[in-house]
């Protein structure tokens, strides 16, 4: 009997065991079947991560997994910590660093990562390059960084550019501007973020003065019998006292020489590009004059960057060095900044047919600052309008500062677009043509800007007129627009650069505030204007200031349509003026009218 | 007199403004963008030896001549250009072609930017020769050969002239101790694409403090300049100069290596325009000598003397030649670092 029950327990037993067993079997089938579920729909499971490494905080982990879910866990120093199979502190973990987390409940028993094959995840813009653009060519900038290297690197479309903390275009970089490239992954050569110094890096003028005194006790050089260049001549300024600095370049006769010893030269003339250093001014580069001063105002005809020569239009042949300060744009740049055709003052030191130069002083400006840019100057009838397209008949451009025709009636037509975002600005005054108003792009062609050809015979389309247009444009895409009805003669317009030498005037008086609406009597007061000559296709100087009207003016500064009222003393400008006889004065004088048509803000 | 013709002009500039200002309506117009007269008289035009223009004028204006600038046209073919401003009354027209005629205008602007009726202001007519232009004295980049030195750098041009066929020199001797280049460290030789293939028996000698090199310009043949053989821009730019810092001698030939000798790196860049690339080593051989310091050599008990080339990239010594009697001797193919080594053994 005994046996009997023994049996029946053994036999339940086993029965009971293996219902458990068969029962656990399948719960464990089915947390198998749920893990792998979890598998398909989340890396998360029961008791592991795996993402990215977030943050540690006391004894707690932040690690966001492949779907974006942050888990907070616990850790403590009994947890297995581990990159590469090596044990390493919490500390070693950088944010964005792909891990695997073994979890015993919410606590970490376990996490290791590898950083060979993902060496460096890094915060959006937390790899940075600064430096002096070398050279742009188009979506290639090349940079010279403070260790002497040159490092190229790629702009893309999403590539932001700031200026003064605003968002502006890629055409706004100058070679010589000094910028702060950022990126978003370590490996990358593609710039995600291009901040450029402000007016920092710009020569505000050009100096020559004597050593007087250097005084190294009290950080400061004196300068005597001070020159500055100012619309094409030296002027006689006063003496000037400059921070001693001894990491400035030095150069004398081509050769460096240590900034300590300036003290010796006391006495001998120095050429300085003098910037803005926080309201003061300062020399980011001197040279000291050798031998006997010649300048020249001429085309440089070529150059040899092996010899390290120009040659002038004047047939002259000019040595430049290391030392020679070479100045484009406002900025200083290197010899690889200076090409054929350019127009330059060149201040030689030398004695003789022999002569280097101690200044390169180009002055070459474009509608683009490099190679990025693709902005055009155009000018026109306004042929057929179309939503958000404008085609512009018997057009001008304005190519290598002169307008070039493509008037021809029957190809000359070119096809431009326009968005809610363009700026409009139509001359439709009845009294004064001069007077203008802004237009919503939306109405543009609700307007009467332009005939249809196949109805000008009937007597509504007879009152009608096409319109002109200066046209600004970012490639094919027009960024800013006037439209008047009467079109300029052209060939008598000439392209200026020039630098504000005040704020605008209002009856003769300068402004200082930004007027709301546009503003018919602004004058601008210009200095160091260049005037090119399609002749001689060279920039010439001319010796005094210039005045004209802004009045009826496109004025693009940065890629966008401003007022003449925004513009400032120091801003350096490219001009499309225009000059026309107003009156006709008794004895034969003629009264003429210098009128800005385009101004584009450099 | 002419002071009061000054007073007369100005008083008009003054009615004409206002008389403008009357003309538009809706306005006040600021008077300084409007431009009234200067008249620059008789506008005489005169070509010097058909080299260049010389265009004078006189001016009503003449006291206050600082105040004034003039711009100048040239009329030729029957368009008028612009080709400049002075603020002088002459003008110096440059650039001329032969058998060419050319009138100038010349309008007064003072500092209201002031103008004259064109047509009035014309000059007389010039007509230039067959052979008219300036003269290019010193010919174009490259081609005149040329010394100089500037600090202690000796710049040196080894011209397209040296093809001449009038040129009977056989060789350049380049002395840095004497003459013009004396005191000079550094050396540099800037040679156009045509010298440097052209295949020429003459030879390039650099004679420094302690040194002697000399190459045929032809060594610097490369397939670049090859390529690029017409343009003027294009050529070599070789420099020779002492090495300042001290070299690492843990790889040189034996471990007792003692540096006897200054070193000297020889560098050499292409150029093609503004783009260069450097040359690692050259079509050919250069040959050079170098002075070590005997006295050194005996007080340390050197017994092996030899002239090597340090490869700064993966820091190897690499031997060329021995040396005897206080000089090395050596055929060099790579650019680079050389320098004398005595050893012990």
């Amino acid at each position: 009997m005994k046996k009997n029950i023994t049996s029946l327990l053994m036999t339940s037993l086993i029965w009971g065991l293996l219902a458990l067993g068969s029962q656990t079997f399948a719960e464990t089938n089915k947390v198998t079947q749920s893990v792998k579920e979890a598998k398909v729909n989340s890396p998360v499971i029961q008791d592991f991560i795996e993402g990215y490494f977030e943050s540690s905080k006391e004894n707690v982990i932040s690690i966001k997994d492949y779907d974006g879910k942050l888990h907070s866990k616990t850790f403590d120093v009994n947890s297995m910590l581990i990159i590469n199979e090596r044990g390493v502190k919490i500390s070693d973990f950088k944010k964005g660093m792909e891990v695997y987390v073994k979890l015993y409940g919410e606590k970490i028993v376990y996490m290791d990562s590898f950083t060979v094959d993902n060496p460096g995840y890094i915060s959006p813009s937390s790899k940075q390059r600064m430096g002096n653009i070398k050279k742009i060519d188009r979506d290639q900038i090349t940079i010279s960084t403070a260790i002497g290297t040159e490092e190229t690197y790629s702009t893309t479309d999403a590539t932001l550019t700031l200026k003064n903390g605003k968002n502006v275009s890629l055409n706004t970089l100058y070679v010589g501007d000094r910028v702060r490239l950022q990126f978003d992954d370590i490996e990358t050569n593609l710039i995600a973020k291009i901040i450029i110094e402000g007016k920092s890096i710009q020569i505000k003028d050009l100096y020559k003065g004597k050593i007087a005194v250097t005084n190294r006790m009290s950080s400061v050089i004196t300068f005597q019998d001070v020159e500055f260049f100012r619309n094409g001549k030296w002027k006689k300024t006063n003496t000037i006292r400059l921070p001693y600095n001894a990491t400035l370049p030095l150069y004398v006769g081509g050769q460096k020489i240590n900034y300590r010893n300036i003290e010796q030269y006391r006495g001998k003339t120095v050429y300085m590009a003098i910037k803005d250093l926080n309201g003061r001014d300062g020399a980011e580069k001197m040279v000291i004059k050798n031998k006997q001063e010649m300048t020249f105002s001429d085309k440089i005809e070529s150059i040899n960057h092996f010899t390290s020569q120009v040659e002038l239009s004047n047939k002259r042949n000019i040595g430049f060095h290391e030392g020679t300060m070479i100045i484009k744009s406002g900025r200083l740049v290197d010899s690889h900044s200076i090409t054929p055709n350019s127009s330059a003052l060149i201040v030689a030191d030398g004695r003789g047919d022999s002569s280097t130069a101690d200044v390169i002083y180009i002055y070459d400006e474009d509608v683009n600052n490099s190679t990025i840019g693709m902005d055009m100057i155009y000018a026109g009838r306004v042929d057929t309008l179309g939503e958000y397209t404008l085609n512009l008949k018997d057009f001008f451009i304005v190519n290598k500062n002169e307008w070039e025709s493509f008037g021809s009636i029957k190809t000359g037509v070119k096809e431009l677009y326009y968005d809610n975002d363009t700026f409009i600005y139509v001359y439709d005054d009845k009294i004064d043509p001069d007077k203008g108003r802004s237009l919503d792009p939306e109405k543009l062609l609700n307007g009467e800007y332009n005939v249809d050809e196949d109805k000008a015979q009937e007597d509504y389309h007879k009152k009608l007129r096409d319109y002109y247009a200066y046209v600004y444009t970012d490639g094919d895409r027009i960024a800013g627009i006037y439209l008047r009805k009467n079109i300029d003669s052209l060939s008598r317009q000439r392209i200026v650069t020039a630098t504000l030498d005040k704020n605008p005037l209002k009856n003769g008086v300068e402004i200082n505030a930004i007027e709301k609406e546009e503003d018919p009597n602004l004058t601008l007061d210009l200095r160091d204007v260049k005037d090119w000559s399609n002749y001689s296709e060279d920039w010439k100087l001319k010796y005094a200031n210039l005045n004209v009207i802004a009045k009826g003016a496109l004025i693009m500064k940065d890629g966008e349509r401003i007022k003449s009222s925004e513009l400032k003393k120091g801003d350096k400008i490219y001009m499309v003026m225009d000059e026309y006889l107003l009156s006709e004065q008794p004895n034969s004088i003629r009264v003429m009218r210098k009128q800005a048509k385009v101004i584009v803000v450099k | 007199m002419r002071k009061s013709n000054v007073k007369k002009v100005r008083s008009i500039i003054v009615i004409g403004a206002i008389v403008l200002s009357s003309l538009t309506v809706g306005s006040i117009i600021n008077t300084d963008a409007y431009a009234a007269v200067t008249i620059p008289k008789h506008v005489k035009a005169i070509s010097i030896k058909d080299q260049y223009i010389r265009i004078n004028w006189d001016t009503a204006f003449e006291e206050y001549n600082t105040n004034i600038q003039y711009e100048v046209y040239v009329i030729e073919g029957g368009r008028r250009e612009y080709v400049g401003t002075t603020i002088d009354t002459g003008f110096v027209f440059t650039n001329l072609k032969g058998n060419t005629d050319y009138e100038f205008l010349v309008r007064g602007l003072d500092q209201r930017d002031a103008t004259v009726p064109d047509i009035v202001y014309v000059s007389n007519k010039v007509r230039t020769g067959n052979f008219a232009g300036t003269i290019d004295k010193d010919k174009q980049l490259g081609y005149r050969t040329k010394a100089e030195k500037s600090g202690h750098t000796a710049n040196v041009i080894i011209g397209s002239d040296t093809l001449n066929i009038n040129n009977k020199r056989l060789n350049y001797n380049l002395d840095l101790t004497r003459e013009e280049l004396a005191g000079s460290k550094d050396v540099v030789i800037s040679i156009p694409t045509d010298v440097v293939l052209t295949k020429s028996e003459k030879l390039i000698k650099i004679i420094g403090s302690d040194y002697t090199l000399s190459f045929s310009p032809n060594v610097f043949e490369s397939a670049t300049l090859k390529s690029n053989s017409q343009r003027s821009d294009a050529g070599v730019r070789f420099k020779v100069s002492p090495v300042k810092k001290s070299l690492i001698l843990k790889n040189a030939i034996d471990k007792s290596a003692d540096v006897i000798s200054q070193k000297y790196v020889l560098e050499a860049q292409t150029f093609v325009g503004n783009m260069s690339e450097n040359m690692d080593s050259v079509n050919g051989t250069m040959n050079l000598v170098l002075d070590y310091d005997l006295l050194r050599t005996n007080s340390r008990r050197l017994k092996t003397i030899n002239l090597v080339h340090y490869n700064s990239f993966d820091k190897v010594y690499t031997r060329i030649a021995n040396g005897e009697g206080g000089t090395a001797l050596g055929e060099l193919t790579e650019l680079g670092t050389y320098l004398t080594i005595g050893t012990r053994r």
